[in-house]
């Protein structure tokens, strides 16, 4: 039985059937589990995030814009959290919250538009991928046709990982508002050419998306004010519905930081960051935290000296944060070697596509080969 | 030049029906294409910038140096839903006075922001410019359908908007503004 047919059958659950819930919920792989995808767009701060705040080479490099040692939220002897991310201790306390610095890839490439294209497709770094790596996991195995959709991108036009190869992908930013928008779309059953099939099936997979999105779930959380807060509350609704997606893509604008950073990477940290434990405690509400993966991307992390504008230039690995029930908290990857810097920037020791593994291969059962070109070993940041 | 452009208007795959609306109309043809086709009147010509940018193309803009990558992949179920709400506006255009619908997209513009910094600032201003400028938009398909010689006949009509048949079936006895917005909201309309 699946997971999703037990839910099903129990309805409307009473708390007596929680046990139950999470005990399956602790073995199954598959679209069951929810992954949701962070993006930091413009490229995040690795360094001023996840703080080697112990390390005097980290002070040297950055007089003005560093985290001041005593103003980190100290995880271990070494390694602190930007104080703007308060709102991840608890998570982190829970040991629900991995990091694993240094992620990146060999030959990395400096343009927003390129390095992400390479997350986004999840290619090598001189390969050039027509589609999504979702897309093309959704392509190998695919999600249940009675899912609302594939996958939901929610505050960005751009499909990014859902790209390409027939993924029903939905972008909203808002479920009330896609619902009104949507009666505008219906289904119709029309053979033609490629241009056409490709215009229908777009107007297919929206009029079965709003016909199953549910858009007025009650939450008892109190989402963040802005647009990352109402972005997570879309989210939160989106799960909601019984029929549910595979995946989620959430985005955070702002974080090309090449100008007076500390305070616009503040906010944007502050936004991330209360989100997340809106998103934990409204997920934990529906109980699909412990079925749910989130993890953070972005086409690269800043060059660790500062520049002359009181801010950061694009540079290569950064740390990311992986999340959720089933999440064995931690430190992984490697902490930043500043001392071993590769034309004045980090050296990765984490292929992003590892995190993607992690996904596909330990969060769904999707064999990582097809989606990824090569096998990847996943992180081990899950739980037995 | 003449032997050659011959050879093509009489070659058998310039009138094939297969190569008809086999193309997706970029944003630009969309946009531009539905106000010069349906002879729109407007005021400020920004407001078609502004909506092709929603649509993914943003003027001078692109995404890098090899361009939009345009094709199928100007349609996802995001630009979709953005082409057929500009169609439906620019016909509900043709049902509410002027005034009003300026009036009452201002309000709403309002109340969405209340925000003072400089980025909520520019924001609003430029929603505030949409909203103005589409308030001057006007659609007359009376005066439209008077450019036939004789009243034109449904068929007529589709094959004029229509690169191809429309996959939605169409009702006989449409009023003309009836049948023209079921043409541009019909899928085949994002042909070309």
């Amino acid at each position: 039985m699946q997971r999703r047919d037990f839910l099903k059958l129990t309805g409307a659950a009473s708390v007596a059937f929680l046990a139950p819930r999470l005990a399956l919920a602790r073995t199954a792989t598959g679209y069951e589990n929810l992954l949701v995808l962070v993006e930091l767009k413009g490229g995040n701060d690795g360094l001023n995030t996840v703080v080697p705040y112990a390390d005097p080479t980290y002070h040297a490099l950055r007089r003005r814009i560093a985290i001041k040692r005593e103003e980190v939220l100290q995880l271990d002897g070494r390694t602190g959290l930007h104080p703007s991310l308060a709102a991840l201790m608890p998570m982190w306390q829970a040991r629900e919250l991995a990091i694993v610095q240094g992620v990146g890839y060999p030959h990395p490439n400096l343009s927003h538009f390129r390095s992400i294209e390479i997350w986004d497709t999840g290619s090598k770094s001189e390969q050039y991928l027509a589609d999504g790596w979702l897309a093309r996991a959704f392509a190998t195995r695919p999600v249940p046709q009675r899912y609302a959709a594939d996958g939901v991108v929610i505050g960005s036009q751009d499909l990014g990982p859902l790209a390409g190869n027939g993924a029903r992908a939905i972008a909203l930013a808002d479920t009330a508002q896609f619902e009104r928008q949507a009666r505008i779309a219906h289904p119709v059953h029309a053979r033609g050419n490629s241009a056409l099939a490709h215009v229908l099936k777009v107007e297919a997979d929206v009029a079965q998306a709003a016909a199953r999105l549910d858009a007025d779930h009650a939450f008892r959380t109190q989402f963040p004010p802005g647009p990352f807060g109402n972005a997570v509350r879309t989210a939160a609704q989106v799960v909601a519905s019984p029929s549910g997606v595979a995946a989620v893509r959430l985005t955070l604008n702002g974080f090309d930081t090449h100008v007076n950073q500390p305070a616009i990477h503040a906010n944007l940290l502050k936004q991330f960051g209360e989100g997340l434990g809106a998103l934990k405690s409204a997920l934990a509400e529906l109980g699909r935290w412990d079925s749910t993966l989130v993890m953070t991307y972005a086409e690269f992390g800043r060059r660790p000296h500062e520049n002359g504008s009181n801010g950061t230039d694009h540079g290569t690995a950064s740390a990311h944060f992986v999340a959720g029930g089933r999440v064995r908290g931690g430190l992984y990857g490697q902490a930043p070697q500043l001392d071993r810097l590769q034309n004045g920037n980090l050296a990765y020791a984490v292929d992003f596509r590892s995190l993607y593994a992690t996904a596909l291969e330990s969060w769904w059962g999707v064999p990582t080969a097809s989606a990824l070109g090569e096998r990847f070993a996943p992180l081990d940041v899950l739980r037995a | 030049v003449k032997t050659a452009l011959r050879g093509l208007f009489l070659s058998e795959a310039f009138w094939a029906q297969a190569n008809r609306g086999a193309l997706v109309k970029s944003p630009v043809d969309l946009v531009v294409g539905t106000v010069r086709q349906f002879d729109v009147e407007y005021g400020d010509p920004a407001l078609f910038a502004m909506v092709t940018a929603q649509l993914g193309q943003n003027l001078f803009s692109p995404p890098n140096v090899r361009g939009w990558p345009g094709g199928e992949t100007w349609i996802n179920s995001s630009t979709l839903l953005a082409r057929k709400t500009f169609i439906d506006r620019l016909f509900r255009a043709e049902e509410m006075p002027r005034m009003t619908r300026t009036a009452m997209h201002l309000q709403a513009a309002k109340d969405d922001s209340d925000a003072n910094d400089g980025i909520e600032r520019a924001k609003r201003a430029a929603r505030e410019r949409f909203v103005r400028a589409m308030g001057d938009v006007r659609l007359d398909t009376n005066r439209w359908s008077r450019e036939f010689a004789a009243p034109p006949a449904q068929v007529e009509i589709e094959r004029v908007v229509l690169a191809q048949a429309p996959v939605n079936p169409i009702a006989a006895d449409l009023s003309t503004r009836e049948l023209l917005k079921q043409l541009a909201l019909d899928p085949a309309y994002q042909l070309k």
